[in-house]
């Protein structure tokens, strides 16, 4: 019954012509829509385009239909790259979570001295560019210069081939990126934090709960909706992570921890394969939606129950 | 309705005011043209072009010197040269990005001019000829670039730790090392020296590779059918064994360089490294950077055949940039006797133009000389079949790719054969095996 009165007066809505607020409202939004139609959905039809050619990046632009993307499906190398990108994100998405939590918890209470100074530590990688972050980690990490083989060479342990290793080139890509997304999702948990109830925990306390029960049942609870964003926003950055990993590893050794980003920007611009590389960008546009629409959907069904 | 109208023609205004900041906004003295810009002064209108390039820097500022003569000469004559200098591994995206937009550079010094070819500059008519110049550069009867320089392929090493090892080294034929025979020596100097701990380093570079598989004996094309790539043989398969057994733990080299996570040059300047395959260009970096121990380049070891490969970089213009006479103009310049030794001898280059007398800064380029000369023919075979017959395409470190795989240990000699042998049929049109 609401549904049809809603849809009904909709449509006499319409009909009128459009007042004053509409328009304002239609004027704030207007920069906006236009920024994300040049800027997001012409892009996106032009790589719609260009994947079904055989552009070079150059004047060759052939239509080959979906060449690229048989090509693409048939390309063990696709795969393999796919594969990492997904373990990349298995790994880094719940350990950035845990660590962030972890961080928003310690650094939510205002009676710590110095709490704005140890906030702004961890919220500090975010001010650096990816690219700072990779160079940073990789002096940290580098195998012969390194500080990390530094320590262990003058504690007499064995070095560790964080180059040249691919177990431990790819840990490296974990921890950097762990370390450089963590102060954002701490904010935004420390928010959360303060906006649960304090009544909530104490009436817990007087029945008796400890803080590992208050935690698991209230607090969690509380930040699912935030959980869920910090998630989504988690995976989708990590399947999108390119320049960090660039400067700290170039994807190697060989291709150990080339991911997805970087596949297609070697495919499009050192192969000169534009139409190839972009049919492999429209695949990662549809894994990502459909990474979405699941995370959505499971979430909102979640908070139904 | 009078406030509903005042507020379409704000939004109007606002969104006219966006464009129109999108637009660039009004030129009032300078005109903007592709390669360069016009800017008029007192009644005179100079031009200045716009010069891409990458290490120019890292090399000696060799080409900054000859922009700066070339700016005080031309200063009354309306030309300028402006240089943006980039980074080497930006140059492809910077040219493609700039292509797709039609905001070509007037000039460009990098490697590679065969993937642009389509926009780049004939220039058969500013008196400058094929046969002035080492390398090939006529591309369906025109002549399209200049070698601004040529580059070979040698060995640099640390002499002091040499002779502190008392380990000999070859700067005459007689002398050479076979690589069994180098890699006694440098062990030898790793073993006696208290500071290498790394007998050779070499560049992350496929031309490097090439380099120590043609002294195997690879080929890529038969020299009887350059269709027929011969990648694929017992040759081949010595030379890559032989490469990835550097980079093993017992090896002489260092896995994190093989796979170009760390840089060659930089760890040769540690004074840590005893031997670095390199390019003659780091001559002019060594010179200045390396101040605690000394360094010589000698001759390189040989297996089967003594081999260097020829790269090095090409000057030329971009056609359509409403510039193109000043940019042969500079071109011409250039090359003028005087002007081009003073390049040659600010970057320590080896000539890419014939009979040019250069007085080097440093000592040794003779050795990089010999090795051209004592070098097989199959390299600049291989390198005149990729260049002539498919100018255009590119198979952009289609071996070096594999091989990062195999020292890493994802690929083994027959995985790097496969793989390079696809990279190459795939991205190369008409070769078959």
């Amino acid at each position: 019954m609401g549904k049809s009165i809603g849809v009904g007066s909709g449509l006499s809505t319409s009909k009128k012509k459009w007042d004053q607020r509409q328009l304002w409202a239609i004027g704030f939004c207007l920069p906006n829509a236009v920024f994300f139609l040049v800027f997001f959905v012409v892009p996106a039809i032009v790589g719609i385009w260009y994947s079904l050619t055989n552009y070079n990046g150059l004047k060759r632009m052939d239509f080959v239909g979906l060449d690229n993307y048989i090509r693409l499906f048939q390309d063990p190398e696709f795969y393999r790259v796919l594969w990492q990108t997904v373990k990349y994100t298995v790994c880094s998405v719940p350990l950035g979570y845990v660590v962030s939590l972890g961080f928003g918890i310690l650094l939510s209470s205002e009676s710590i001295k110095g709490i704005s100074i140890l906030r702004i530590c961890i919220y500090w990688p975010i001010l650096l560019s990816t690219i700072m972050v990779g160079l940073t980690w990789r002096w940290i990490f580098g195998e012969n210069f390194g500080l990390i083989n530094y320590l262990l060479t003058a504690a007499g342990l064995p070095t560790i081939g964080w180059a040249s290793d691919p177990t431990a080139a790819f840990i490296t890509t974990v921890i950097a990126g762990t370390w450089s997304g963590c102060g954002t999702h701490m904010m935004i948990f420390i928010g959360g934090l303060k906006q649960i109830p304090e009544d909530l925990k104490e009436a817990a306390k007087l029945d008796g709960a400890n803080k590992w029960q208050i935690f698991r049942n209230i607090t969690l609870p509380c930040l699912k909706p935030l959980s869920f964003m910090v998630i989504i926003l988690s995976v989708i950055n990590s399947f999108k992570v390119f320049a960090m990993v660039q400067t700290l590893t170039n994807g190697g050794p060989g291709t150990a921890t080339t991911y997805m980003i970087q596949y297609i920007y070697r495919t499009g611009f050192q192969k000169a394969q534009v139409g190839y590389a972009s049919a492999a960008s429209m695949v990662l546009f549809v894994i990502l939606m459909v990474l979405s629409i699941v995370q959505t959907k499971v979430s909102s069904r979640s908070q139904e129950d | 309705m009078k406030k509903t109208n005042l507020m379409i023609a704000v939004l109007t205004a606002a969104a006219a005011a966006v464009l129109w900041g999108c637009n660039g906004g009004a030129e009032t003295s300078t005109e903007n043209t592709e390669g360069g810009t016009s800017t008029a002064q007192g009644g005179q209108e100079t031009v200045t072009l716009e010069m891409l390039l990458c290490d120019d820097t890292l090399e000696g500022g060799a080409m900054a010197a000859v922009v700066e003569k070339f700016n005080e000469e031309f200063k009354d004559q309306g030309i300028q040269v402006e240089i943006n200098e980039i980074a080497n591994a930006d140059m492809p995206t910077q040219i493609m990005n700039r292509a797709s937009v039609g905001e070509l550079p007037a000039l460009v010094k990098y490697a590679n001019f065969n993937d642009y070819i389509d926009y780049v500059l004939p220039l058969d008519d500013i008196g400058l000829k094929q046969e002035d110049f080492n390398r090939n550069c006529t591309r369906n009867g025109k002549f399209m670039a200049t070698p601004v320089n040529d580059t070979a392929v040698g060995l640099l090493i640390n002499k002091t730790a040499f002779d502190e090892a008392g380990v000999s080294y070859p700067t005459t034929e007689e002398e050479r090392w076979t690589w069994d025979e180098f890699i006694e020596a440098v062990q030898t100097v790793v073993d006696k020296s208290e500071k290498v701990t790394t007998g050779l380093v070499i560049d992350h570079s496929q031309q490097r590779i090439n380099t120590v598989l043609y002294q195997f004996g690879m080929q890529y094309f038969d020299p009887e059918d350059s269709t027929k790539v011969i990648f694929r043989s017992d040759a081949t398969r010595r030379g890559l064994e032989f490469l990835l057994s550097l980079y093993e733990e017992d090896g002489i080299s260092r896995a994190s360089v093989g796979v170009g996570t760390e840089n060659a040059q930089d760890a040769f300047k540690t004074g840590t490294v005893a031997a670095h395959l390199a390019g003659n260009w780091v001559m002019t970096d060594y010179l200045e950077n390396i101040k605690d121990f000394e360094w010589m380049p000698v001759l390189m070891p040989y297996e089967t055949a003594k081999a260097t490969c020829l790269g090095g970089n090409y000057l030329y213009a971009f056609d359509g940039t409403g510039v193109e006479e000043e940019a042969k103009t500079f071109i011409k310049w250039f090359y003028e006797p005087e002007n081009y030794a003073l390049y040659c001898q600010e970057g320590n280059y080896i000539p890419g133009k014939k009979n040019v007398e250069v007085d080097y800064k440093v000592d040794g380029i003779e050795i990089f000389q010999m090795e051209i000369e004592a070098s097989i023919g199959q390299p600049q075979y291989d390198s005149d079949v990729q260049a002539l017959e498919h100018s255009g395409e590119s198979w952009e470190n289609g071996l070096r790719d594999p091989m990062d795989r195999a020292i890493a240990g994802e690929l083994d000699v027959e995985g790097v054969i496969d793989e390079a042998i696809n990279n190459l049929t795939t991205n190369l049109t008409g070769l078959h095996e």
